[in-house]
């Protein structure tokens, strides 16, 4: 018997999003396909399903960017049942306004994500091999929250903490005596260090869920062309063999390094500098691999997320794939889309409406033309 | 838009400081004022002007008070041997409320934050330091709140105020009372199962 699919958007309202005319649509569980023109609305549809779960765009930082041209603001709002249950998903934004609200009460993205996690897969920009370390750690910490949402609070805390502890080295390096802010750094220190042993907990067994099913046979994997890519964590401080990263080990890496800290005027050490080391035989993908190897990697890499976050979750997060078809040659789409069709939801834009005809796994296929939505027959 | 007279647009603007209250509230607050009989009005204004003339803090404990040293200070039943550091004077309210302690208080005025410039000598510690001196108190417990600089300030305290044989404790962290596990939000669930203890 088919399992049922455990968290589904069963419908999205939409006021002065993007281009899109305001709307309510029913979306099912399975496969739905958003098809039309380029420059039409299809991303933007995504756009706004992803933004009711996460509370931001996966393509824009910038809030003011979203609302219809000629608004100030825009409002989403969502039917999600999870594991039976129906939820109440809303979110109001605009330039200085963010409000969730879960079941009529005010939401964080902690809570959100405990009923509706999103993973998309959009037209790759390869930051994880071209950009910094910071893109990979950002990479491996959203999934991680995704898997564990009460995780949010410790980065959060983690931050502060950091933030904190970074202006009073700046202090120290600014003349004041120094001796009066030691004791202060390490009271700072005593609570970096039980964050980020946290932190490099939760991140050690995400890359090394990651790197087994990277590892399957007959797994993402298989997308990439060449060797099998693998993961490796690369924590920041490096400890000796043996050492398992406790608080009190980092605690104690902290102080050997204090007095650099202080004539560096900021944090040397910490979570805030880890890596993710990605690699085909032996070699590190950033330099060694082709355009076409990252971007199969990377969607490799999603494909895992989308496992793990089951394995971490119990349910798959729901599916938002912006033309994937263009980023990869026809047999690897295929087997890509293949892999994109299991007990969960996926909703698919995707330029040719054609391609999806006569396709039985699509349960409903949607048009936009100029931002208006109806049902493709 | 016409503005508000003088008079109103400052009481606004002055409402507009108090904690959680926006321009609109503070309107409200000052249109709900305006129309309330004189005599009311009056004596708001009066207790207001009484804040700065008496009330002080108190010169052993910090507590705002109008009697010095303060009723907790001065009452003779209280067990001395104990003092509880909290950071706000509305902290002391709601330990007392508890109705568990008897014991002391020293409240700090803030916590370490350098992001807004408060620094160890702009807390109330170098006083609480003075309170220990004698050695009279076996026990400070740390009562701050359990954000990132209140427990940093914890932290702080336990080792500059570290001696001898003080003992130095923090509250323990767990689930609240009568609550159920299902309904407990998960900061609190993660901190209750991080301070879990022996059942014996």
């Amino acid at each position: 018997m088919k399992k049922p699919t455990e968290t589904v958007l069963r419908s999205l309202n939409c006021v002065s999003f993007r281009n899109l005319q305001d709307t309510h649509i029913e979306w099912c569980a399975g496969l739905n396909v958003i098809s039309g023109d380029n420059g039409h609305g299809k991303t933007n549809l995504l756009e706004a399903c992803f933004f009711l779960a996460m509370g931001r765009s996966f393509r824009t930082a910038r809030v003011d960017a979203l609302p219809r041209r000629g608004s100030s603001s825009f409002s989403l709002g969502g039917e999600v049942s999870h594991r039976q249950v129906s939820h109440r998903l809303g979110v109001k934004a605009g330039r200085g306004l963010r409000e969730r609200t879960l079941d009529g009460c005010q939401s964080d993205l902690g809570r959100t994500l405990g009923v509706l996690a999103c993973l998309v897969f959009a037209a790759p920009r390869l930051a994880l091999f071209r950009g910094g370390p910071d893109d990979r750690r950002r990479f491996l910490d959203r999934g991680i929250v995704g898997g564990k949402p009460f995780m949010v609070e410790t980065y959060r805390d983690h931050l502060r903490a950091l933030r904190q502890k970074n202006r009073l080295l700046k202090q120290a390096r600014q003349a004041r005596p120094v001796a009066a802010l030691r004791d202060q750094l390490a009271a700072f220190n005593d609570q970096l260090a039980g964050t980020a042993a946290t932190i490099r907990r939760e991140r050690e067994d995400y890359v090394k869920r990651l790197g087994k099913v990277l590892a399957r046979d007959e797994g993402p994997a298989e997308l990439v062309p060449g060797r099998r890519p693998e993961i490796s964590y690369q924590p920041h401080p490096t400890l000796e063999e043996g050492m398992t990263g406790s608080r009190e080990q980092l605690m104690a890496a902290y102080e050997e390094r204090a007095e650099d800290e202080i004539r560096r005027g900021h944090a040397l050490v910490g979570p805030q500098r880890d890596d993710l080391s990605i690699h085909q035989d032996g070699a590190e993908m950033s330099r060694f691999a082709s355009a076409g190897q990252q971007r199969a990697t990377l969607i490799a890499l999603k494909m895992s997320k989308m496992l793990v976050h089951k394995e971490m979750t119990g349910s798959y997060p729901l599916l938002l794939v912006d033309d994937v078809d263009a980023e990869l040659d026809a047999h690897r789409t295929r087997r890509a889309l293949h892999l994109l069709s299991g007990p969960y939801q996926v909703l698919v834009a995707s330029a040719s409406a054609e391609a999806w005809a006569g396709d039985r796994r699509v349960v409903r296929h949607l048009r936009v033309r100029d931002g208006i939505i109806s049902r493709f027959s | 838009m016409t503005s508000f007279p003088g008079p109103v647009a400052r009481l606004i603007d002055e409402f507009r400081k108090l904690p959680g209250i926006g321009s609109k509230s503070a309107q409200r607050l000052v249109f709900h004022l305006i129309a309330r009989p004189a005599d009311d009005v009056r004596s708001l204004a009066a207790a207001v002007a009484d804040l700065e003339e008496g009330v002080r803090p108190c010169r052993i404990c910090h507590q705002i008070t109008d009697i010095d040293p303060c009723a907790v200070c001065s009452d003779p039943g209280r067990d001395t041997t104990v003092i509880c550091v909290v950071e706000r004077p509305s902290d002391v309210l709601a330990v007392e409320d508890s109705g568990e302690y008897r014991g002391l208080y020293h409240v700090l005025h803030g916590v370490l934050n350098p992001l807004a410039g408060i620094g160890p000598e702009a807390l109330t510690i170098a006083a609480l330091e003075q309170r220990l001196a004698p050695g009279t108190v076996h026990e400070v417990i740390l009562a701050t709140n359990a954000g990132v600089e209140g427990e940093a300030t914890a932290s702080y305290l336990a080792r500059r105020l570290a001696a001898g044989d003080l003992r130095i404790t923090r509250p323990a962290q767990g689930m609240p009372a009568g609550s159920e596990l299902e309904y407990t939000d998960r900061l609190t669930l993660a901190r209750a199962l991080r301070g879990r203890q022996n059942m014996d």
